[in-house]
């Protein structure tokens, strides 16, 4: 008994350590405390002419690195705590414009996201949909596209009696899979504006990667298409489609 | 514990460094799309949506229709950032108005048309992005029928969003003996932090290539302005610089380029030069360069072309894009501008595009970058002085190759002064010109009335010039852009400089004065004189000449060359460097003397048939005022009256282009010697004998009269008609007389019958003539015309060669000639 008493404290505490969420220790719906210290004694002292900070009793303190993480132990070493932020430029993103049951129709709409971190190690930007497939409307959906092969198509291309909505990022950070030649997808150095089109799963996938520290925030783009062919005959009705980023540092 | 839990727990310990450091945050967003049954309300009405199903799209076609009269299928077939094409039919040829505004008052603006037609459509532009607008048509058919459509609307296209430091403004350069001296304005925006500076013998460094030679603030010069020097140069060489403006942030701005030779100074300047502060070492650390692309390797795809009318100027939330004649138009003195093309626009694989701005005076270099915030191919700058510049695109890959290049204009108005716009226009010397000079006049025009009557100016401007073109020279021709100008707002000055004929001395009007910066052999200016033959340049400091063009005169003259002075003209002008102390502006208006080149010879037949022209053109003139009051009696309204005034006064203005000078009453007669009728068509030249040269020749009108305006100085006439015997007249000597007196216009007397005429007048027997005035050399019938033709009727010539055939009958007075005649 006192063998699992003592399994579940180092696990539940270690849990803790580990999971993400906890990269700060409190909150309020105002502020989050990143970084809280015990120790023996120390403050801020101020005078008209210094301002001092000091802790003291701390152990192991300072800088600590690898090749696979770095630590920052201690309470002056805050500054350099990592951090890492994303944004979204719109939360709702409308595709124009409407498709008609009758035509059909090809709908398009962006948003940007921007990734900041001064992990030196940089960051990685992740997409999935919340959904497969992704664009619905109550029992109707849109097929997720379908690529020609296992890269990302340089051309969007949809079948006239089909219908298909997917992703493409573009940005200085996006991954080589989303990189072209000019002709394809998955090769080369260039980031064709409009190509290298991507269907959306409900796993991540990884659209944009840094291996440096981005404080002034990196922008990606994120491109999105609905198209329904014109002997589709999608069905009327508002479609919607819940995608979700996730950045997280190397 | 088993064992499997230890190993799970020693597994827990040792990924736990590896979890434990990863930050991570999520966010999510949503995606919205309507799928409709037939109509997407778009704003467009598409094949399948009636008003019936999709009201957004298609609103009713017509209301108030009557006479049978309708209008049908209004359709907004495209809209931008800035503009809406509207479509629309007639079932009858018919005149239609667009009105628009953004509300339903429709005060915006208006177009109208000027020839009736079925199918109509019309470009709304100078829009704003993201905006409703409300329109509707009226039109009236050839028959009387008239209909007004109900309110449409139309949104314009929401302008990107940007992401974009400003460049510096005004970047300039100064050569000196290896070094080359910056001169910029710095961003005022808040956050600016500073400036790098990157060179390159080879092209503009962009972040990443070139050599870093400066990053700070600017060093100190005369306000605004800030300077650098960069110094240990090569002379000869040229160096280029880009200029990056960054923000507290690192975020850079799109660049600013400039390129110049360090030489050997090798003259003592006769002004001091501008104070260059010494630069000082950079003693910040440089902003972290973003890593570069390596190039890659693989040839790019080029899409079929880039056209000239993806790009888009903004400015203050209007947007301008590049009218049909390649010209965008932006405010001098509005807010920041931000030139901007889609990324899906250009080529795969551009690094970047460069925007060559360049006028008779100023030159900028920017440079378009990748935005990621609104896909687009970007930069902001200051507004740029006004004028008019020639303006260039050069796409470019990450090693600098020239993907592709377009041309254009872009116009900078200086709104609250529209005349200095004219000052800063290049010289017109060519119809490509013309239209061009009326360009920026449109743009400027644009409230609704402006644009009325910029409309209806055009349309008779070109009516006009088609009519005329054939009997006009071109040089009148482009007076009739720049004389209303002039007449309107003529200066009164007393020191303006005067083109005048070096013989008669009389003033050139319509002639073109140019003015070129003699470092460059750039056109700085032109001006063209007026009827008094003057003209006036305001310059900054520097070294100009002045060049002059006039059909039918040689400049710099030769008769009067060395010459300080003739006459009343002083400071005399042949060609040589003006200079304008540095640091100073100062006025160029010397006189001119410019040879005629009529020492030709003219035979009565060239005389009769130049006549002849100039009076088919006066009556061919008469056909735009014609049609046009025809057109106001049809169709009676504001529009067809402004159009009959706009064609009179273009009609004023070419008589006053084209007629002879005034004073009929004191003009001299030629009359039959015989009968002492009048003689029509009789061709009479007036050479000087100081120059041996024919300085005029005039036909006489059906009253038999004619008449030169002449200075002081020495003449004499020759007469001649067919079935008449040719005359000189004895030497005509206006010195001393007043400019009002000094006319020539002696009555002559032709005798019938073939004649000979005298031996001209050599330079030394016209000397001598003018030695002694009173020897008789001729035989002709001359008299002053203060006194009556019967008085000299008996006064019988003494050699006049004997009349050996009889003459045809004399000419007829009646009025057969145009109205200019």
């Amino acid at each position: 008994m006192k063998n699992k008493l003592t399994f579940l404290i180092v696990a539940v505490f270690l849990a803790a350590l580990a999971s993400p969420a906890w990269a700060y220790v409190m909150s309020s719906t105002n502020f989050e405390l990143q970084r809280d210290s015990l120790n023996f004694t120390g403050g801020l002292s101020t005078s008209t002419t210094y301002d001092l900070e000091q802790t003291g009793g701390e152990i192991g303190t300072g800088l600590s690195t690898s090749t696979t993480y770095q630590a920052n132990a201690g309470f002056q070493q805050m500054d350099e705590a990592v951090y890492i932020t994303l944004t979204i430029a719109d939360a709702s993103v409308s595709l124009t414009p409407s498709i008609t049951t009758a035509s059909g129709g090809t709908a398009n709409g962006s948003t940007v996201a921007t990734a900041r971190t001064n992990n030196s190690l940089g960051y990685t930007l992740q997409i999935k949909a919340g959904s497969a497939p992704a664009l619905v409307s109550g029992a109707n959906s849109f097929i997720d596209y379908v690529k020609a092969g296992a890269n990302p198509d340089f051309t969007w291309s949809v079948a006239a009696a089909s219908s298909g909505f997917g992703f493409t990022p573009e940005g200085s950070d996006i991954t080589s899979t989303y990189k072209d030649d000019g002709l394809a997808c998955n090769t080369g150095l260039l980031n064709t504006p409009n190509a290298c089109w991507d269907e959306f799963t409900t796993s991540n996938k990884t659209i944009a990667q840094s291996a440096v520290a981005s404080t002034g925030g990196t922008a990606t783009t994120i491109k999105l298409r609905a198209e329904a062919g014109a002997a589709a005959a999608q069905s009327s009705g508002s479609y919607s489609a819940t995608v979700t980023l996730t950045a997280y540092t190397n | 514990m088993s064992a499997v839990r230890k190993i799970a727990i020693i597994l827990f310990f040792v990924l736990l460094p590896l979890t434990a450091m990863a930050v991570t945050t999520s966010d999510s967003f949503t995606v919205g799309l309507t799928v409709g049954g037939g109509c997407n309300n778009n704003g467009v009405c598409e094949t399948g949506e009636t008003h019936e199903t999709c009201p957004i799209d298609c609103p009713p076609p017509c209301t108030n229709c009557g006479g049978g009269f309708e209008i049908s299928d209004v359709r907004v077939a495209t809209t931008t950032v800035s503009s809406a094409a509207i479509t629309w039919q007639t079932n009858h040829p018919a005149l239609c108005q667009l009105h628009w505004g953004t509300t339903t008052d429709y005060l915006t603006g208006q177009t109208a048309e000027i020839s009736p037609v079925t199918a109509h459509s019309s470009l709304i532009v100078s829009l704003s992005p993201a905006t409703l607008y409300h329109f509707y048509l009226a039109c009236q058919d050839t028959t009387g029928g008239s209909a007004n459509t109900g309110d449409y609307t139309f949104t314009t296209q929401s302008a990107p969003p940007f992401d974009l430091i400003t460049n510096v403004a005004g970047l300039r350069l100064v050569a000196g003996d290896s070094q080359l001296a910056l001169f910029w304005q710095n961003p005022t925006s808040t956050n600016f932090a500073g400036v790098i500076i990157r060179r390159s013998t080879f092209d503009y460094p962009s972040l990443a290539s070139g050599v870093l030679v400066y990053d700070g603030w600017g060093e100190p010069a005369v306000s605004p302005e800030v300077s650098f020097l960069n110094t240990g140069l090569t002379n000869d060489t040229r160096y280029y610089y880009t200029v990056f403006a960054y923000d507290s942030l690192d975020n850079f701005a799109s660049g600013a380029g400039i390129s110049g030779v360090p030489f050997v100074v090798t003259t003592t300047p006769t002004t001091t030069p501008p104070v260059i502060p010494p630069t000082t070492t950079p003693t910040t650390t440089p902003p972290v360069i973003p890593p570069t692309t390596t190039p890659t390797t693989t040839p790019p795809v080029i899409p079929p072309s880039v056209s000239l009318g993806d790009f888009i100027f903004s400015q203050d939330g209007i947007a301008s894009i590049f009218s049909p004649a390649g010209e965008a138009v932006v405010s001098a003195d509005g807010g920041m501008i931000t030139v901007y093309i889609a990324a899906d626009k250009v080529p795969t694989g551009t690094e970047r595009i460069r925007m060559d701005l360049s006028s008779a005076v100023n030159n900028y270099v920017y440079f378009l970058v990748y935005d990621a915030i609104s896909n687009t191919y970007a930069a902001q700058f200051s507004p740029v002085p006004a004028g008019r510049y020639d303006l260039k695109f050069t796409l470019q890959d990450s090693v600098g190759t020239n993907l592709a290049d377009v041309s254009g204009w872009l116009v900078s108005v200086a709104i609250i002064k529209p005349l200095e716009i004219l000052e800063q226009l290049p010289g017109v010397d060519s119809l490509k010109a013309v239209a061009d000079f009326l360009t920026p006049a449109r743009t400027i025009a644009q409230s609704p009335a402006g644009k009325a009557i910029v409309q209806a100016t055009v349309g008779l401007a070109l009516v006009n010039v088609v009519l005329a073109a054939p009997f006009w020279s071109f040089s009148i021709l482009q007076f009739l852009f720049t004389q209303p100008w002039l007449f309107l707002f003529r200066r009164r000055r007393k020191d303006w400089g005067v083109v005048f004929n070096s013989i008669t001395k009389k003033p050139v009007d319509l002639a073109l004065v140019r003015l070129y910066d003699k470092a460059t052999d750039r056109l700085v200016t032109s001006r063209v004189t007026d009827k008094f033959g003057r003209f006036i340049f305001f310059a900054q400091e520097g070294q100009y000449v002045i060049k002059v063009e006039k059909t039918g005169f040689v400049y710099p003259s030769e008769i009067l060359v060395g010459k300080k002075s003739d006459g009343q003209y002083l400071d005399l002008y042949f060609g040589e460097v003006i200079n304008i102390p540095q640091g100073s502006m100062g006025t160029i208006a010397p006189n001119i003397p410019v040879d005629s080149d009529k020492n030709l010879v003219v035979t009565d037949k060239q005389a009769l048939a130049k006549f002849r022209r100039e009076h088919w053109a006066a009556s061919f003139s008469l056909i735009g005022p014609f049609l046009a009051l025809v057109y106001v009696f049809i169709y009676p309204s504001i529009f067809s009256a402004l159009i009959l005034t706009l064609h009179l006064i273009l009609l004023l203005i070419f008589k006053r282009l084209t007629d002879k000078p005034k004073g009929r009453r004191s003009w001299g007669k030629v009359y039959d010697l015989t009968d002492k009728k009048s003689l029509a068509k009789a061709v009479i030249r007036i050479f000087s004998p100081e120059y041996g040269r024919m300085l005029e020749f005039y036909v006489t009108d059906n009253r038999g009269e004619y008449g030169f305006l002449a200075e002081n100085n020495k003449y004499y006439l020759t007469a001649s008609k067919e079935g008449y015997a040719q005359t000189k007249t004895p030497l005509i000597d206006l010195t001393g007389q007043s400019a009002a007196e000094a006319v020539v216009k002696q009555n002559i007397g032709l005798k019938r019958g073939a004649g000979q005429l005298p031996e001209p007048i050599s330079d030394h027997s016209a000397n001598q003539s003018a030695a002694q005035p009173a020897a008789p050399q001729e035989t002709v019938e001359i008299k002053e015309n203060k006194e009556e033709i019967k008085s000299v009727e008996d006064t019988q010539p003494q050699d006049i060669p004997l009349t050996v055939e009889e003459p045809p009958q004399a000419v007829e007075n009646k009025n057969k000639e145009g109205l200019f005649g």
